[in-house]
């Protein structure tokens, strides 16, 4: 089992907490890590509504596998943006960092940070495929998640 | 996505995959984000020992046009975009691009509570070949409401 596959399945649990927009909204999240298809692979899925309302604001599944190549790779589907991929780039062992690039010409750039064992840091940064990031540059999305409880097996 | 209404729920059968190996096969389509998109998993069992030969995941959505997109993770082929191949309403037939120069085809046709479900891999240069694997599916639970 790759490193990233070992760090996705120590996260598995339900993380709840706060996501900010580029646009200065706090959206509530609520974010599911579970293993998948006997534990080979992984899937994220997360829901961030409107604490106002409690409606759905964006929505994202990512399913983690490692191909034959032993590269981490995602099937996502975003509310937002769609069905794309993604790659796991390297960073420190405490961090998942992936990229990539949807059909609409977005590029990417997720990263979940460990700050410690209940508590993680999402970053999400966007920008059209083929620019440069500024170094002052605003996420997308950013948010600190709590682990609410650990992943346990659904009954059979 | 309509059209995969009557797909949603789980599916079970015998699968044939060459050079003659039989075994079980699963998959279950699931709605996620009031159907926006479908998530399928699958996975093709030994019935010998009850382990998993191979398995895959995907998720299912439509394009502009309103042709099928799939993109997944096979164990064997690693991750591929297939898209919908329009030439035959009451089959979805799905065609994509491997790592290797090589193609994947893979076909469902529902009808009723039965499904036939084939796949093939090969070189990009050469012609089509018979399935290598086809599965006979019948199903084995009514959809469920969306969970996670």
């Amino acid at each position: 089992m790759s490193d990233a596959m070992k760090l996705l399945r120590r996260w598995s649990g339900l993380w709840v907490g706060e996501i900010e927009t580029d646009k200065g909204e706090v959206l509530k999240s609520r974010m599911t890590i579970a293993p998948t298809m006997e534990c080979r692979g992984s899937v994220v899925h997360a829901e961030l509504t409107d604490p106002a309302t409690g409606k759905l604001s964006r929505g994202l599944r990512m399913m983690f596998a490692v191909g034959p190549d032993q590269q981490m790779q995602t099937v996502t589907f975003s509310t937002q943006l769609g069905l794309f991929g993604l790659e796991q780039t390297p960073d420190d062992e405490d961090v998942i960092a992936l990229t990539g690039v949807t059909d609409n010409g977005v590029q990417l750039n997720v990263t979940y940070r460990e700050e410690d064992p209940d508590t993680m840091m999402l970053t999400v940064f966007w920008r059209p495929h083929g620019t440069s990031l500024p170094r002052d540059a605003t996420p997308g999305l950013s948010g600190r998640l709590y682990r609410r409880e650990p992943w346990r097996p659904e009954k059979p | 996505m309509e059209r995969f209404r009557h797909m949603i729920g789980t599916w079970r059968g015998p699968v044939t995959r060459e050079p003659g190996w039989q075994g079980l096969f699963e998959c279950s389509f699931t709605p996620y984000f009031e159907g926006a998109m479908i998530e399928v998993n699958a996975r093709a069992v030994d019935p010998a020992t009850g382990e998993s030969k191979t398995w895959g995941m995907g998720q299912v959505v439509l394009d502009t046009a309103g042709l099928v997109v799939w993109r997944s993770f096979h164990s064997n082929t690693g991750f591929s975009t297939m898209r919908e191949v329009d030439d035959d309403p009451s089959v979805l037939a799905l065609h994509g691009a491997l790592a290797g120069d090589r193609r994947i085809v893979v076909c469902w046709k529902c009808s009723g509570d039965e499904m036939l479900l084939t796949f093939t891999t090969r070189e990009e240069s050469t012609a089509a070949t018979e399935p290598q694997v086809v599965a006979h599916l019948r199903r084995v639970s009514l959809p469920l409401p969306e969970t996670q």
